[in-house]
């Protein structure tokens, strides 16, 4: 039996890296290709039969509602995430230095909690006695407490706090290794410190960029346990439509419908944005 | 029973061919060196051995048999590898027992076998230290005692001084070749540096770029009888002169432009060697003499002016030049504290060798 | 670089304070009123712990936390050894370009898999419980591990198991002689990683736990919209207090490892 050069039958590895495989064949890929393919099935008295019926019946105002909302959640998540990332990264590489371990760790803590622990805990900043409305109202600035919890207010504020780590890391990671001396090379050449960031620091930190964007673009979208804690249970955004789908209605071939067609529309956008961050970057 | 033989070797990688049809024998029981350039495919050709590449097409056998397609751990080849590779989170005992080890040995006889053989390479204060506690001499001979004690038929050293700065490398090559000689294992020691191959060796191969042999030999033979200019360049120093060849009645010339004919000396072996065939002359800078008085007896003779001089302590290299295209290089060894005769730069010199110094090549 | 404009000067600072002030104050107030004696959560009455007493005699709370414990612990030993062994014997044969096959569980958004999970394994009749949810953390688990194994795995001299397989081991022998010891640090932190994000889990959980079986984010959920008292404070200070540890043990390992490898 011929055996390779690492002293294994042909057959042993292939027997040794089963177990992996085949979890992730049983477990993911399976489970994803039966959403596809319950989408196409329609159950109707105890007969089944290939069926664009859950497709034709999304073809409605309310769905497309929704899945506007989820992508303005998304974009906006994404992108407020980057404008306060970017600037704490910065100053991180570019300031502290030394100890930048120990603030990037301080940052990072958050992200270990559990969604639901971090999700939670602004309840007590938001709502009616929380702290943002006594602060509020003992300062005078306004009369009533704002309602501030279940809004879509609350929810793209704790989105941004739980999704914030996703955009720090990559962004940390990029700019980590942007060498100093190019960025000092630059203002030996005369270009001012908004300059030098705009030619220089900006476009060699564009893959961190990306990453960090895809990172919280792709959950955000999909997001489930946000709105459903925050939002007061009216206002309906992907997530929450397809745990209605699964779980409340049980309606399992329109929700595999759902879900595949949000699946195609998210890599549509995903395509999409891809092409504009390689658009910016020329 | 401990020799190897490489059949028609072909190993490619990445589309690249690395060795073509190579074929060699490796005697029993001998310190086989490989001694080649880096690319040269030579540390490929071990690792062919080694088990850790199959060949493409070829054989390999160990004392007859076939081991072509054995995998690694079932040979009876150890190799001790250019960076050691010894295990970091095992102490100086369970690196060299670890072959012992997975082969279930009783732990009395591995005991014995490892103080032993610690002995044997004069490790013994160091036993229990961990790896990164020793000097590189020393993690070498754990190397070495790791895959010795397991008493392969073959040892494989891929470089394994090169880390080591020079006066440690010369003492090391003294002990691996008593090592050898008291194991009778056959040794197989892959190394870019000639004086190293030139020292251990029992016999030797040169592998060129292209990844095939050029010669095959001992030692001497390799040095004083190359048969092509790469293996004299390579293994020492040399002039190469290129000129016309001619045989009239017995007396040998190479005719060179510019300065006349040389008297050389040519085997009738060495067939290729016909009047009027353009080859080349090979001369060691060893087997000349320079001084600036003239002097008989010898079968040529040419004039120069020195034009470098590079002082090598036991010997002064001097460049000559004795022609607008040609410059000779001459070691002369320096034999007394204030020699009779000082050659300056700009000296005129004359330099002599016999024709039975010099190899006459066809490339 | 000793001139920074005043703008940069002051206004980043800022920022990071304002950032850092973002993320932990609603931190902070949670704890704070996890110890506070009365049932409103908005106004301190006093310190207390009974939230801590109710927490630990509650029977419903220690079954989800006995729940999650047991799936953390069996998702992250399963995806541990399954991952290890894909990683080396998958090494040096066709089946490496196979890796890429594991990075699809980061991204893909999780209540994609999770329901998935679901609609496959009830088209399967299998119950939801216990088995269910390992079978999803594990999954997750092996998209943390693969990677960071497989990374490390990369750095590791390939020297050492080609003397290992010199010197006579078996590949197996292989494995556990030389390549774990030498993964140490990996296998730690790839374990911790997936033991915390397995214990965090609600998504996947959510889906597939079925009806009667809860883990604890499950049951904080719950608590949550069913009207909270600080007992929920009480438990997720202990959680961040576990996550924090967990994070500090995995920064600790990583600064060791980053120490060693020349």
């Amino acid at each position: 039996m011929k055996k390779n050069q690492y002293g294994l039958r042909s057959e042993t590895p292939f027997f040794m890296s089963v177990p992996a495989l085949l979890w992730q064949f049983l477990f993911l890929y399976v489970p994803l290709i039966s959403i596809v393919a319950l989408s196409f099935l329609r159950f109707s008295q105890g007969l089944v039969s290939f069926s664009l019926h859950h497709y034709q019946s999304l073809f409605k105002e309310m769905y497309w509602l929704i899945i506007a909302r989820s992508m303005v959640l998304a974009f906006s998540t994404a992108t407020i995430c980057l404008l306060a990332a970017y600037p704490i990264v910065y100053w991180l590489i570019f300031r502290v230095r030394e100890y930048k371990n120990i603030f990037l760790f301080f940052l990072i803590v958050p992200f270990w909690t559990s969604l639901l622990v971090q999700a939670y805990s602004w309840f007590f900043v938001l709502e009616k006695n929380g702290l943002v409305n006594t602060l509020l109202t003992k300062l005078g600035i306004v009369a009533e407490p704002l309602h501030l919890l279940d809004t879509p207010f609350a929810i793209h504020l704790v989105m941004v706090y739980c999704y914030l780590p996703f955009m720090i890391l990559p962004l940390y990671n990029a700019m980590e290794k942007l060498d100093l001396r190019l960025i000092e090379a630059s203002m030996d050449l005369g270009a001012n410190q908004f300059q030098t960031f705009l030619r220089i620091s900006l476009p060699l930190s564009l893959q961190g960029i990306k990453t960090g964007f895809f990172l919280v673009f792709v959950p955000s979208f999909g997001e489930f346990v946000i709105p459903a804690l925050l939002g007061g249970g009216k206002r309906f955004y992907i997530g929450s439509l397809i745990e209605h789908f699964f779980l409340v209605s049980r309606d399992i071939c329109a929700g595999a419908a759902f879900t595949c067609l949000c699946g195609a529309i998210l890599l549509g956008l995903m395509v999409m944005v891809r092409w504009l961050f390689d658009k910016i970057l020329r | 029973m401990r020799s190897i033989r490489l059949e028609h070797i072909k190993k490619s990688y990445r589309g690249e061919v690395i060795i073509e049809d190579l074929s060699l024998t490796i005697p029993s029981g001998k310190f086989f060196a490989l001694l080649g350039p880096s690319g040269s495919g030579k540390t490929t050709l071990l690792r062919l051995i080694a088990g850790f590449e199959t060949v493409d097409t070829g054989k390999i056998l160990l004392g007859g048999q076939d081991i072509t397609y054995t995998p690694i751990n079932e040979r009876r080849i150890n190799t001790v590898f250019q960076n050691y590779a010894l295990f970091p989170h095992l102490n100086v005992f369970e690196n060299v027992a670890y072959g012992l080890r997975v082969k279930k040995e009783v732990p009395a006889i591995i005991e014995q076998k490892v103080h032993k053989i610690l002995k044997a390479v004069h490790l013994e204060k160091h036993i229990y230290k961990s790896i990164n506690q020793l000097s590189g001499g020393q993690q070498q001979r754990v190397a070495l005692a790791r895959a010795i004690i397991n008493e392969p038929a073959v040892l494989l050293l891929d470089e394994p001084l090169a880390a080591l700065d020079f006066k440690l490398r010369e003492k090391l090559l003294i002990e691996l070749i008593d090592l050898q000689s008291t194991l009778n294992t056959t040794f197989v020691y892959v190394t870019h540096d000639q004086f190293e191959a030139l020292t251990v060796a029992d016999h030797m191969a040169i592998m060129n770029y292209d990844g095939q042999i050029e010669q095959i030999g001992t030692p001497k033979e390799i040095y004083e009888f190359p048969v092509s200019s790469f293996v004299a360049k390579f293994v020492g120093t040399t002039n190469i002169l290129q000129g016309v060849f001619d045989d009239v009645e017995g007396r040998q010339t190479l005719s060179i432009e510019g300065l006349g004919a040389f008297e050389v000396q040519v085997p009738r072996t060495k067939q290729w060697a016909r009047p009027g065939a353009t080859l080349l002359m090979s001369l060691r800078p060893e087997k000349i003499m320079m001084r600036k008085a003239t002097v008989e007896g010898f079968s040529n003779k040419v004039k120069g002016v020195v034009k470098a001089i590079v002082y090598h302590g036991r010997s002064t290299q001097y460049n000559v030049q004795i022609s607008d295209h040609h410059t000779i290089q001459v070691f002369e060894q320096n034999e007394e504290h204030f020699p009779q005769e000082v050659v300056d730069y700009d000296d005129e010199v004359y330099l002599y060798w016999q024709k039975e110094n010099v190899v006459m090549l066809e490339r | 670089m000793k001139q920074h404009s005043s703008a940069t000067r002051y206004v980043l600072p800022t920022m990071a304070v304002l950032l850092y002030a973002f993320l932990y104050i609603p931190i902070f107030v949670l704890i704070t009123f996890s110890f506070n004696n009365g049932a409103n959560t908005s106004q301190w009455t006093g310190f207390s712990l009974r939230w801590y007493y109710e927490l630990f005699y509650s029977l419903d709370i220690l079954n989800a936390l006995k729940n999650s414990l047991i799936v953390a612990a069996c998702s992250t030993g399963l995806s541990l050894v399954m991952g290890v062994m894909f990683v080396f014997y998958s090494s040096r044969s066709i089946l490496k370009r196979l890796l890429l096959a594991f990075y699809v569980n980061l991204a893909v958004p999780e209540i994609v898999l999770a329901v998935g999970l679901l609609s496959f394994l009830t088209f399967m009749s299998v119950p939801l419980g216990m088995t269910s949810l390992i079978a999803g953390h594990t999954l997750i688990g092996l998209g943390y591990v693969i990677p960071l194994v497989h990374s490390r795995f990369e750095e590791l001299d390939n020297r050492y198991t080609e003397a290992s397989l010199d010197l006579g081991a078996t590949p197996t022998q292989t494995l556990l002689r030389v390549i774990v010891p030498l993964l140490y640090p990996a296998l730690i932190s790839g374990g911790l990683l997936a033991f915390i994000v397995s214990l965090d889990d609600f998504v996947i959980s959510f889906f597939v736990a079925g009806g009667s079986t809860q883990t604890l984010p499950m049951y904080i959920f719950s608590l949550i919209r069913s009207g909270a008292t600080p007992v929920v404070n009480a438990i997720s200070t202990l959680l961040l207090l576990t996550s924090s540890i967990a994070v500090l043990l995995y920064s600790l390992i990583s600064v060791r490892t980053q120490g060693e490898s020349r």
